[in-house]
């Protein structure tokens, strides 16, 4: 959803020289699959230790988290809006989050999900960039 | 815990065809780094 969302924006992240990677910490087959099925533009980083998972704090989500109501609607206009979905295999109680990272390596703005609706937008990513 | 305004975690990861990606490797662009709940 997320990822839809900023590929939705990719022009105008190249147009920033935002360069954009994906972590996973699903490994092997999984990752494959999943860049190769979706047509990842971007590289998609396999963190299967969870250390920079770790390191920015995208630890362990609430039951609330994955299977309150936010979660439900999230998950509902993805389907509405035509995306696939699949029965994960993986930990659902992982959080996701997002990092943007200035050219310097200073973290510009660092969000940690609550639930798989709650990222920032593309716009509020870019925003930071243009302000800096 | 918020990083904003400290530096970058440092990072050596592959990616899923097996290239290294370091965190220096995109020192002097924007960085956005999305992190996946779950594949799927």
């Amino acid at each position: 959803m997320h990822l839809s969302q900023l590929r939705e924006h990719e022009a105008e992240l190249t147009e920033l020289s935002v360069a954009v990677a994906v972590v996973t910490f699903e490994a092997g087959f999984l990752a494959r699959q999943y860049a190769a099925e979706t047509g990842l533009v971007w590289p998609l980083l396999v963190d299967e230790k969870r250390e920079l998972y770790r390191g920015y704090g995208m630890l362990t989500a609430s039951f609330w988290d994955i299977w309150g109501p936010k979660t439900w609607w999230a998950y509902g206009k993805a389907m509405i809006a035509g995306q696939k979905l699949h029965a994960s295999q993986g930990d659902i109680s992982q959080r996701g989050g997002d990092v943007l990272i200035d050219p310097d390596g200073m973290v510009r703005l660092h969000h940690v999900g609550q639930g798989p609706a709650d990222r920032p937008s593309p716009t509020l990513i870019m925003e930071r960039i243009k302000l800096s | 815990m918020d990083l904003t305004g400290k530096p970058a975690v440092e990072f050596a990861l592959p990616d899923s065809q097996g290239k290294m990606h370091h965190l220096a490797d995109y020192h002097g662009s924007w960085l956005l780094l999305v992190f996946h709940r779950h594949l799927g």
